[in-house]
């Protein structure tokens, strides 16, 4: 069936296909109309799932481990402050090794507030042992949710995974999004599985202290399941060609005009769409600039970056900060190739880049990298910022 | 013969650990088909090491705010799997009065259907005694070295005004009560919460022998009450009802003196603890069930 | 399907997770079996598990017991005494 729908509507649906047990929602702009849409199907009998309306994310995470744990598939949605203040869950999910799905609608985190799109958020838990993938359409956003459950449950990951989209400029976009049966996806999708279920039946422990060497290989066997995740990923996005018309989950990650690029720029999530214009009209000027959009920011492909290197230069944008140090995905990038590397950090807090900023970007990039000077980190302001100027109140008149 | 499988011997915990003695209770009154769910506190620890653990029942630990919403979710999945399971939050003072409060609070407003069972040692005593918002005035702990200024914080009142179906107080000193009171509340569907007062021989200061001891003096001398709270009424439990008239109640010395954490405390102290036990009665008086 | 890296932070419920405990301990409850009258107080208040009533007698475990005393303290007819370790 094909319908039009958002991207947060889709995650909804993929998770009512995954036929999900329990689901801890606290709301969060922009991740909002997911728990809405969740709550609607329940009220409406679409879905007999369990609710539960928590009193905030640190506890919608709670909900989500303590039903996971006992044996049901479970599912929660956040971003910005909220997975900040779920932190500590996050990591105690990925500890505890049970399979689970969180999406996650990326924003701008404070203070100041600010309620725009930024991956910082996302990016901020790349150190916590999940598996971590970035949608860049409400269709992909339907897929990596419904094929989310079966990687975490696979017995060669069991780690919960999250899913991150851009807030508003994905979480609200609408397109046509194609949802298979039912029937298909009962096919596609086992029963859950999970390394142990704490029931009285066989009554194990999960959790009291582990002394030092047990601890890390602990984080050891997280660290070889997350690097396992790659082939059973690509494994599991091969069979869900059978189910889905869509055939561009064999690899980790989405190449565009790679082929014989010269150049690549590396990004990921939704204004991948605005790049791959630019592309277009740069090309048609004899350009010869290729893009790779990350999916999965954990596993990370390390092969399929590493093709990377048979490029002259290549130009990463992060739409996130380690502040002071650059972007995230670009010193991902940069400590995988041996080329040199370009950071652009741009688009926080909401920032938009039209395709003009993207041609500006790349034409002033390619002349760095003529005189082999495209090193380092740039902050770009879009073209329609006259002046970039830091200023305190004290200035303001 | 009452089941106490719910602990093994040769756990971590300090000798004479009167959590310890209420884990034992808490199988005596629940039997098998229980899933624990135990956040951050001594109980973390006291269950020992990997491989092993001390604990007989099947258990979760997690994060301190986490143990109410990992029950909520854990109870909801025994259902659909059509399990007849009893989940149990196991939580200390500070884990519940606490760094974890919003969260009991939230899953008693939902009356999430679990029974949570806060072991009270009046103190931070996993970390070393820090003073926590259940540790009485006039209290020594590390960081009150001159005595805690203002009361023990009143979580068995606060959820009462959660309005949730089934509330009570007991003493690791009075066994058949606590286990009673803990039978009864697996009977009840909803949020039951347990407050056990299980004095710590190493933050409060006295021989390890006299654990047992001290959780009586603790009831005796009206300092805790025994009650349970059901149907919108307050019921006193036997052991507690010579409290309701101050004529009657033993004095609170006799519960002091025995302790060191209480050394520092002078007349005006013991003064303002016997008025916080005046006000606490009066209170209970006010909710009786006639 | 083993797969060799997979490792999960689960433990499973046994005596001895805290050690053996009972080299903690430097005062041993002795019981008069004479004076015994089997009531179990010792086995009510035992915060180790290590008290067990057989045929309505008390014996103490000693590989765990840490020699808190609780179970000479709670003894109605004092049939349990706390000895020094030395002795």
């Amino acid at each position: 069936m094909r319908k039009v729908m958002s991207a947060n509507e889709a995650v909804a649906n993929a998770v009512k296909l995954a036929r999900v047990g329990v689901v801890g929602i606290y709301p969060i702009t922009p991740q909002t109309t997911v728990i809405e849409k969740l709550a609607e199907m329940k009220a409406e009998g679409e879905i007999d799932a369990d609710i539960v309306r928590v009193e905030s994310e640190h506890a919608a995470m709670g909900v989500t481990l303590g039903a996971g744990a006992a044996g049901v598939r479970s599912f929660t949605a956040t971003g910005s402050q909220g997975l900040l203040y779920m932190h500590e869950m996050v990591w105690w999910a990925s500890g505890s090794r049970v399979p689970l799905v969180m999406m996650v609608g990326t924003r701008a985190v404070g203070a100041p507030w600010n309620i725009w799109n930024e991956n910082t958020d996302f990016m901020s838990e790349r150190d916590s042992g999940w598996i971590m993938a970035f949608a860049s359409n409400p269709q992909e956003a339907f897929d990596l949710v419904l094929q989310g459950f079966r990687i975490s449950e696979d017995e060669r990951v069991f780690l919960p995974m999250m899913v991150g989209m851009d807030g508003f400029i994905l979480t609200h976009m609408k397109t046509n999004v194609y949802l298979p049966s039912q029937e298909e996806v009962d096919a596609f999708l086992p029963p859950r599985r999970q390394p142990y279920v704490i029931d009285p039946e066989a009554p194990i422990g999960m959790g009291n202290i582990f002394p030092p060497v047990e601890y890390m290989k602990l984080r050891h066997s997280i660290h070889s399941a997350i690097q396992s995740a790659e082939s059973v990923i690509k494994e599991i996005g091969k069979d869900y060609e059978k189910i889905s018309p869509f055939n561009n989950y064999r690899t980790l990650n989405v190449k565009y005009r790679m082929e014989d690029a010269d150049y690549a720029l590396v990004l990921m999530g939704a204004w991948a769409g605005d790049a791959m214009e630019a592309i277009d009209e740069l090309r048609e000027k004899g350009i010869n600039i290729g893009m790779l959009r990350i999916r999965y920011l954990r596993p990370w492909a390390e092969s399929e970056i590493k093709e990377l290197e048979n490029v002259k230069g290549i130009l990463v944008m992060d739409r996130a900060t380690s502040l002071g140090r650059g972007g995230p995905l670009y010193l991902e990038v940069k400590a995988t190739v041996r080329n040199q590397v370009k950071g652009v950090v741009t688009g926080l807090g909401g920032v938009l880049l039209n395709k003009e900023d993207f041609k500006r970007i790349i034409l002033k990039f390619l002349k760095e990298a003529k005189e082999e000077r495209s090193d380092g980190v740039e902050w770009y302001y879009p073209a329609e910022v006259e002046k970039v100027e830091l200023r305190n109140p004290k200035d303001v008149e | 013969m009452l089941n106490d499988t719910s602990l093994m011997s040769g756990t971590s915990a300090c000798p004479g650990c009167p959590e310890n003695i209420a884990m034992r209770m808490l199988s005596m009154a629940l039997g098998k088909d229980v899933a624990l769910v135990v956040i951050a506190g001594c109980s973390s620890v006291t269950q020992g090491l990997a491989p092993k653990n001390a604990y007989g029942y099947a258990s979760l630990n997690i994060a301190f705010a986490a143990g109410p919403p990992a029950a909520s979710g854990m109870w909801r999945a025994y259902k659909r799997r059509n399990r007849d399971v009893t989940v149990v939050v196991w939580a200390g003072d500070g884990g519940t009065s606490d760094i974890g409060f919003a969260s009991l609070s939230g899953a008693a407003e939902r009356n999430e259907d679990f029974i949570y069972l806060c072991v009270d040692n009046e103190a931070y005593m996993n970390t070393g005694g820090h003073r926590s918002g259940s540790t009485p005035h006039g209290a020594l702990t590390p960081t009150t070295p001159e005595g805690k200024s203002g009361n023990k914080k009143e979580i068995p009142f606060i959820m009462i005004d959660h309005n949730i179906p089934y509330v009570a107080t007991a003493s690791v000193g009075y066994p058949h009560d606590f286990i009673d009171k803990v039978r009864e509340a697996k009977t009840i569907r909803g949020f039951k919460y347990v407050h056990v007062l299980t004095p710590d021989p190493y933050g409060w200061l006295f021989d390890p022998s006299r654990t047992a001891e001290v959780a009586k003096l603790a009831v005796q001398t009206c300092y805790w009450p025994l009650f349970k709270w059901k149907d919108g009424r307050i019921e006193v439990s036997p052991e507690s009802l010579h409290c309701l008239k101050k004529e009657t109640r033993r004095p609170l010395k006799d519960f002091l003196s025995i302790q060191g954490r209480f050394k520092k405390i002078d007349e005006k102290g013991i003064e303002d603890l016997e008025r916080y036990i005046d006000e606490l009665w009066e209170r209970i008086s006010l909710n009786l069930k006639r | 399907m083993q797969h060799e890296y997979q490792y999960f932070p689960i433990t499973v419920p046994g005596k001895g997770a805290g050690g053996q405990t009972g080299t903690w301990r430097f005062v041993r409850p002795v019981v008069n079996l004479n004076k015994c009258i089997g009531c179990r107080a010792c086995w009510m208040f035992c915060p180790e598990a290590t008290i067990h009533v057989i045929d309505g007698k008390v014996e103490v475990d000693y590989d765990y017991c840490k020699g808190c005393g609780i179970c000479a303290n709670v003894c109605p007819v004092k049939a349990i005494l706390m000895e020094g370790e030395d002795q």
